[in-house]
């Protein structure tokens, strides 16, 4: 990912009429015998538009929230941003390092121990081995399973594991973070810590495209929102008037 | 800065997965690495045993050395092959959330053959020593450099079929077929130079019969093969690793909704 030179004005995430369509096909064909069994019958593609026409900037610092019913294109939008699905038409401009969280442990494998878990999720988070080894006491403390860490993950508690997986996520350090949820884990006295945590990251300047259901921390952390509906942006705009909005809409 | 160490990180992701996958491979059996040296040994030994003892192999003193070098190029290039097949599937679960070069995940399966034909050739080193067989510098040089030739291969068809498999599951079963065909036709268990007729130019053309063959020969013998032949294959190959990027990069920016 190129890291352009950023002056304040400039946004740091642009979208620019982004429309996404999915072909849906009725009948999923992708082995061949589908294809010699009815090789003249071609295969209706459904399109699906899960965005249409997106346009919105986000600063330097700035936290904003998208919120919208559920398929109403958000994680869609955040997979675009993440640039692991590319827009059909439109583009996206990212300026400086990105780091998604859509989902807690990306390539843990039950078979690996902790410790070799921590260097492949965090290899794949973006950060190098010299950086994990750096901070690799931090993370196992946070994660508070020091004796297990050479044990494979597969005998880990769902808690543990989760911990864990929270404990290397949250070392990331990127300019940009996406976020989909607050991430608040594990047990009681845990959610508290790696909230701590999570805000601590965040509070940092950083900015941050949060999606979320939860009204309550949306008025709490962000300080713009996009309301998403069938793929359109109906509302950008401030938080206490979008969430009257989104209240309104969902109560309709 | 920590930031700066964010996505420079593509040697360490690199490092970390092949580690990872090496872990997964031999973790739960009980000869765990050693696989990799008792498999060729084995087929090797299979093999030795049908074609010597059925007679179909004559005059051919240096008829073990051909034999093993054949097939651990051969298993190099089936496992290269299917490895860098499999690479972008297996990996679906990452793929789907985070963006990272998608080359690292067919470099990383392309790493592991590598690793198992490295450690196939120690045993032909250590063979050679027992046996007190002297390899010529140049043959030797010969070899490695169509080994490499083959590694390019490879790696240029890995771009291509890693894509297809995603697009077309039946991949699996037709590649099996072709696999098999491909080592009765590779030269494997016999030598190039039995082969006539109409029907024997077949393997006469298949470039990897042919690289085997000028591998064998630059290492037994000594010998300088196929030369002209040898350039065809490293310029087909060169397109192929050309034309495998272009269709790699064209086509990977949307593979992530073919999972």
């Amino acid at each position: 990912m190129a890291r352009h030179t950023n002056t304040e004005n400039e946004p740091m995430i642009s979208v620019e009429n982004v429309s996404k369509i999915f072909n849906v096909p009725h009948e999923k064909k992708n082995s061949i015998k589908d294809y010699f069994l009815n090789p003249f019958h071609k295969t209706k593609n459904e399109a699906f538009k899960a965005l249409d026409n997106v346009n919105f900037n986000v600063k330097k610092g700035e936290f904003i929230g998208i919120i919208g019913r559920n398929g109403s294109g958000k994680s869609t939008l955040l997979k675009i941003l993440a640039q692991i699905y590319a827009p059909t038409k439109g583009k996206i401009v990212i300026n400086g390092s990105l780091v998604p969280f859509l989902e807690l442990g990306v390539g843990f494998n039950p078979e690996l121990n902790g410790r070799e878990n921590i260097y492949l999720n965090g290899t794949i988070l973006g950060m190098s081995r010299k950086f994990l080894k750096e901070k690799f006491n931090e993370i196992v403390d946070f994660a508070e399973i020091r004796e297990f860490i050479d044990l494979p993950v597969k005998r880990y508690s769902s808690g543990m594991l989760v911990r864990l997986a929270f404990s290397v996520a949250v070392q990331a350090r990127a300019d940009i973070y996406l976020l989909d949820e607050i991430l608040a884990v594990g047990d009681i006295s845990f959610q508290k810590k790696s909230l701590s945590k999570m805000e601590e990251l965040l509070s940092g300047g950083a900015t941050v495209v949060l999606v979320s259901h939860a009204v309550a921390s949306v008025k709490q952390y962000c300080k713009r929102i996009i309301i998403l509906e069938h793929g359109e942006v109906i509302f950008n705009g401030d938080v206490e008037t979008g969430l009257n909005k989104y209240l309104d809409m969902m109560n309709k | 800065m920590a930031i700066n160490k964010i996505r420079n990180n593509n040697k360490d992701l690199l490092v970390e997965l092949v580690k990872a996958r090496f872990k997964l491979r031999y973790n739960n059996s009980i000869l765990g690495f050693v696989w990799v040296l008792l498999k060729p040994l084995l087929y090797f030994l299979i093999l030795y045993f049908v074609f010597t003892a059925t007679g179909l192999v004559k005059n051919d003193s240096n008829y073990a050395a051909n034999l093993f070098i054949g097939l651990i190029l051969y298993m190099f290039f089936q496992e290269g092959v299917t490895f860098g097949m499999n690479s972008l599937l297996d990996m679906a679960n990452v793929i789907l959330k985070i963006n990272f070069p998608r080359q690292i995940a067919v470099l990383s399966s392309l790493i592991m053959a590598m690793i198992n034909l490295s450690v196939n050739f120690l045993i032909i080193i250590v063979i050679a020593m027992v046996l007190k067989f002297h390899p010529h510098l140049l043959g030797t040089l010969y070899c490695l450099g169509v080994i490499l030739l083959e590694t390019l291969l490879i790696y240029g068809i890995s771009n291509f079929m890693s894509i297809f498999l995603v697009k077309v599951r039946d991949l699996t079963h037709i590649m099996e077929l072709v696999f098999q065909l491909l080592f009765y036709a590779s030269a494997v268990f016999y030598s190039m130079d039995t082969i006539h007729g109409n029907t024997g130019m077949i393997i006469r053309l298949n470039p990897l019969a042919l690289m085997i063959d000028a591998a064998r020969k630059g290492f037994v013998l000594n010998e300088i093969t196929h030369v002209p032949e040898i350039t065809v294959i490293a310029i087909i190959t060169l397109i192929i690793i050309i034309s495998g990027q272009v269709y790699f990069n064209r086509h990977i920016k949307k593979i992530a909704e073919y999972f």
